[in-house]
C-alpha cells in the first residue's frame, strides 16, 4: 500500500507556525505604521489657491492668531478669515499684489475663496476649539509650529490617541491663559497648580468626544 | 416561464379602483408593457462579447479602480472650507443666534424664542421672558419649524394657474385699489381668518374708512369662540375670557382638552402644570367629562366618561346642585359622581374653575360661565378682558353676497373655504361669480384653483408682522430668514390694496407700534428684542358680580 500523504507534509505544521510568525507581525507593524494618522495624515500640505504665508503674517510681523481667527474663542469652530478680513490691510498693503488677486475678487464679488481644509476631526468626534483656548492650551499643541509655516500643512497625527495623550496629563500642556497665541514661548509654568485652580477636568471617558 | 399573473377581475357594479395613474389613464403603450414580462431588446444576446464575457471584464475593471494605487479609494476627499467674503457684523460661525418672534394664532399668539444656525431657523422654543410664559409651547409651534421648510408650500405666484412674475401681481393689486377708490369699493369683499394683529385691525379700519362699501368676512373651520361668546352674552358687552388655571385648586373640564387640542394650549399646560406641583397648598384636583380618551382625560384625578350627548346633562347636574338658577337636575348614571364634584368645587369656592371644550354646544359653555359665576370664579381663577379682534362678517352673508352677484373682486387671505366651508354653502360654485378672485395662500390647494390670481403666502419666520398673545399682550412677528420662494405677507396685500405709500410689512407694523406707545427706536429695540411690548395686556372688565343673574337658563 502506497503512502496517501508524502513524507514532507509532516512538517506542514511547523512551516505554517513560522509564516504566522513572521506575517502576522508584519502585518500589525505595517497597519500600526501604514494605516494609522501619523503616515496617512502628518505631511499632508496641499496647494491652497492663496498662497497664504503664516511665516511672514505671524512670525516676522507678529499679527495674533485671533486677528483671522477671531471665533477661534467663542466657537466650537476656529474660522477661516473673510477676505474683508485681509482687505483690512491688503486695501494699503500690498494692494496691487498679483498674489491677491483671487483675494481682491472674492471682496469685490462676494464669492467665498475655496481654501482646502487640512485639520479635520472625524464627524464621530466633537472638538471644541474655545474650551481648549480658553484653558491654556496653545494652538502649536495640535497645530505644530505654524508661524514658521510658509505652506500650512499637518504637522501633528490628530489621532485618538495624540489626544489622549494630554488628556490624561494636562499638567505637562498647559500654559499661562495669556500666552496661548504667543507660539515660540517656552518658559517656565505652574501647570498642577493652573489645572486645579482653573477646574480643568479633561474627560478620558468615550463621550467626551464620542458623544 | 412567464408567470401569469392571477386574474383579478373588475367587479361588475360598484366602485372601479385602479392601482396607478397609467392604468386609470389605461394609454395602449401602458396596455403593452403591462403584458410583456420584460422590457423591449431584453432577450436579444449581444453582439460580440457575450454577457458573460462582459461581467467578468467589468468586475475586474471595478477591482482595480478601486485599488488605484490606494490615492482614490483609501483616501479621505479634498474638502473646501468657504468663508465668507464680507462677515456680517456680530456673527460668531458655530454659534446659534437667538431671536424673540411669535407664532400667530387664531385670534392669539405664543411668544417664541426661535433658534437659528448659519441663518436658517433650526428649533423653536417658548420666550421666556413673557411674564406668566416661562417659556413653553405647544405641539403646533414646535412643529412649525418643519411647516416653513415644508416642500409642498406654494412657490410661485399664479394667474389663472400659469407662472407670473411678483411685478405683476403687484400691478394687479394696484389695479384693485384703483378700482376700489373710484366705486368706493363697491364689490370688492375680503375674506380672512381669524387674526390677532394689530397692525392688521389698523390696516382693516383704514380700508373700511377708504373704502366704505367694501366688505369684511371671516371664516374659520373651527371655532373656538364658545366661551367667549358665554361671557359676552351674560356680561352684555364683548368679553375675552381668561382661565388661570394655576391659580385653580378644583378643575372640571367639560370635554375640554385643555393640554392638547384646545386653543392657546401652552398657557393652559403651564398653568396646570404649576397647580399641580404646587408645594405650599397640595396638588390641584382635575376632574374630566368626556367621550374620548384626551391628553387631558389623562392625567385627570377623576375622569367620567359619557355619550357626547350626556356632556350637556352632567353639566346641568353640576349646575343644578350648585344651585345655579333655572336648571333642571337631569337624572342619569352620573348623578352620584356629578354631586361629588359639585359638593368638592363648592367646598374650593372661587379656587375652583369650569371649562368648556370647543367643541360643545352653547349650552354647555353657559352652563360653564353660571357654575363659575355661582362658585365666584369670575374675577378669580377666570378674568374677563376687553376683547381685542376686529369685526367681520361671517362665510354665509359672503356667499349670499356672491350668488348676488354684488362680489366683483374677492380677496382671501389665507383661508382655504373652498375646501372646508360648510358643504350647502356650496363656495366653489358661487366663488366662480366673482370677476376676480385673489388669493394669498400657504398652499396650492382647492381654493388656489378656482382664484385668478394666486400669491405665495409667507411662514411667520419669514415676515415681518404682529400679534396679541391671549392676555392681549402686543408680540412681534419678525423674520429669521428671507422669504424661501418670495412670499408676500397678508399686511402687504392689504397695504397694497389700500393704495398706501409704504407698503413694507416692517414699516406697517413700525407704523402701528408707534400708535401703541412704543414711539421712539429704543421702545421699538426692546420690543424686538424682548418679544413682548410691556404693559400692553389688555384691560380688565370689571362685571363679575352682576353674571350670575344675568344668565337666563331654561334647563335641560
Amino acid at each position: 500500500m502506497s503512502d496517501i500523504f508524502p513524507r514532507w507534509t509532516n512538517k506542514i505544521p511547523l512551516m505554517v507556525g513560522v509564516a504566522a510568525a513572521v506575517v502576522l507581525p508584519t502585518v500589525i507593524a505595517g497597519i500600526t505604521y501604514y494605516f494609522t494618522p501619523k503616515y496617512t495624515r502628518v505631511g499632508y500640505q496641499p496647494k491652497q489657491p492663496v498662497a497664504f504665508s503664516h511665516a511672514i503674517h505671524s512670525d516676522q510681523l507678529g499679527i495674533d492668531c485671533r486677528y483671522c481667527h477671531s471665533d477661534v474663542d467663542k466657537s466650537w469652530f476656529s474660522n477661516i478669515p473673510a477676505s474683508e478680513t485681509c482687505m483690512r490691510c491688503h486695501s494699503i498693503v500690498a494692494k496691487d499684489s498679483p498674489k491677491l488677486s483671487l483675494v481682491r475678487e472674492s471682496y469685490s464679488s462676494g464669492k467665498p475663496i475655496p481654501w482646502v481644509q487640512i485639520h479635520k476631526t472625524p464627524d464621530y468626534v466633537y472638538f471644541n476649539h474655545s474650551v481648549h483656548v480658553n484653558r491654556g492650551i496653545s494652538c502649536v499643541k495640535c497645530h505644530g509650529e505654524i508661524q514658521k509655516m510658509d505652506e500650512v500643512y499637518h504637522a501633528k497625527p490628530l489621532s485618538m490617541g495624540f489626544c489622549l495623550e494630554c488628556h490624561r496629563e494636562p499638567e505637562k500642556h498647559i500654559r499661562p491663559n495669556d500666552l496661548v497665541t504667543k507660539l515660540d514661548w517656552n518658559g517656565e509654568f505652574d501647570g498642577k497648580k493652573a489645572v486645579h485652580d482653573w477646574k480643568v477636568q479633561p474627560g478620558q471617558s468615550c463621550s467626551t468626544c464620542h458623544r | 416561464m412567464k408567470t401569469i399573473p392571477p386574474i383579478c377581475n373588475e367587479p361588475e357594479s360598484g366602485p372601479k379602483y385602479w392601482r396607478s395613474l397609467e392604468q386609470l389613464a389605461d394609454q395602449p403603450d401602458f396596455r403593452q408593457w403591462m403584458e410583456r414580462e420584460f422590457p423591449a431588446g431584453a432577450s436579444i444576446a449581444p453582439d460580440g462579447e457575450t454577457r458573460r464575457d462582459w461581467m467578468k471584464l467589468m468586475s475586474a475593471s471595478f477591482l482595480l479602480a478601486g485599488l488605484g494605487g490606494m490615492g482614490t479609494g483609501c483616501r479621505r476627499p479634498e474638502e473646501e472650507l468657504t468663508p465668507f467674503a464680507k462677515q456680517p457684523e456680530g456673527y460668531v460661525y458655530g454659534k446659534a443666534q437667538y431671536f424673540a418672534t411669535s407664532m400667530p394664532l387664531r385670534g392669539s399668539a405664543v411668544a417664541l424664542t426661535v433658534k437659528s444656525s448659519d441663518g436658517r431657523p433650526t428649533k423653536i422654543e417658548g420666550n421666556a421672558l413673557l411674564p406668566g410664559a416661562n417659556g413653553g409651547t405647544d405641539t403646533f409651534a414646535q412643529a412649525a419649524i418643519l411647516n416653513l421648510y415644508d416642500p409642498d408650500r406654494a412657490h410661485r405666484h399664479t394667474r389663472s394657474g400659469n407662472d407670473c412674475k411678483i411685478e405683476a401681481v403687484r400691478d394687479a393689486l394696484s389695479e384693485v385699489a384703483k378700482a376700489a377708490v373710484a366705486k368706493h369699493g363697491e364689490g370688492l369683499a375680503f375674506l380672512v381668518e381669524r387674526s390677532s394683529s394689530p397692525s392688521r385691525a389698523r390696516l382693516q379700519k383704514l380700508i373700511s374708512e377708504k373704502y366704505p362699501k367694501s366688505a369684511w368676512h371671516a371664516y374659520e373651520p373651527v371655532d373656538f369662540s364658545g366661551t367667549d361668546a358665554a361671557y359676552s352674552q351674560a356680561c352684555g358687552t364683548p368679553v375675552h375670557a381668561l382661565v388661570h388655571l394655576e391659580k385653580a385648586r378644583r378643575i372640571l373640564s367639560l370635554d375640554c382638552d385643555f393640554i392638547g387640542s384646545e386653543q392657546d394650549a401652552h398657557r393652559s399646560i403651564r398653568g396646570f402644570a404649576l397647580g399641580r406641583k404646587s408645594a405650599d397648598d397640595g396638588m390641584n384636583r382635575l376632574y374630566v367629562v368626556e367621550s374620548m380618551m384626551s391628553l387631558t382625560g389623562g392625567n385627570a384625578d377623576h375622569r367620567l366618561r359619557v355619550k357626547p350627548s350626556e356632556v350637556l346633562k352632567v353639566a346641568a347636574a353640576v349646575a343644578a346642585e350648585l344651585g345655579v338658577a333655572g336648571v333642571a337636575s337631569p337624572s342619569g348614571a352620573f348623578s352620584a359622581w356629578a354631586a361629588a364634584v359639585a359638593k368638592d368645587l363648592k367646598e374650593a369656592g372661587k379656587a375652583a374653575v369650569v371649562v368648556a371644550g370647543y367643541s360643545q354646544p352653547p349650552a354647555v359653555h353657559a352652563l360653564a360661565a353660571a357654575i363659575n359665576s355661582v362658585l365666584g370664579a369670575v374675577g378669580s381663577t377666570v378674568t374677563l378682558v376687553q376683547p381685542t379682534e376686529s369685526v367681520a362678517l361671517g362665510i354665509q352673508e359672503l356667499t349670499a353676497s356672491l350668488s348676488a352677484g354684488k362680489v366683483s373682486t374677492l380677496v382671501i387671505l389665507g383661508s382655504n373655504p373652498a375646501y372646508n366651508a360648510p358643504a350647502d354653502l356650496q363656495f366653489e360654485t358661487v366663488a366662480k361669480k366673482a370677476g376676480t378672485v385673489i388669493r394669498l395662500g400657504y398652499y396650492e390647494d382647492e381654493t388656489a384653483a378656482l382664484a385668478t390670481w394666486h400669491l405665495a403666502g409667507t411662514h411667520f419666520l419669514e415676515s415681518w408682522g404682529d400679534a396679541r398673545t391671549a392676555d392681549g399682550t402686543v408680540v412681534p412677528v419678525q423674520p429669521l430668514v428671507e422669504p424661501l420662494f418670495g412670499g408676500l405677507t397678508e399686511l402687504e396685500v392689504l397695504a397694497r390694496i389700500l393704495g398706501e405709500s409704504k407698503v413694507s410689512p416692517y414699516d406697517i407694523v413700525r407704523e402701528t407700534l408707534k400708535g401703541l406707545g412704543a414711539t421712539d427706536d429704543a421702545a421699538w429695540k426692546r420690543f424686538l428684542h424682548d418679544g413682548f411690548l410691556t404693559g400692553s395686556a389688555s384691560e380688565l372688565v370689571r362685571l363679575g358680580q352682576r353674571l350670575g343673574r344675568r344668565i337666563g337658563f331654561g334647563g335641560t
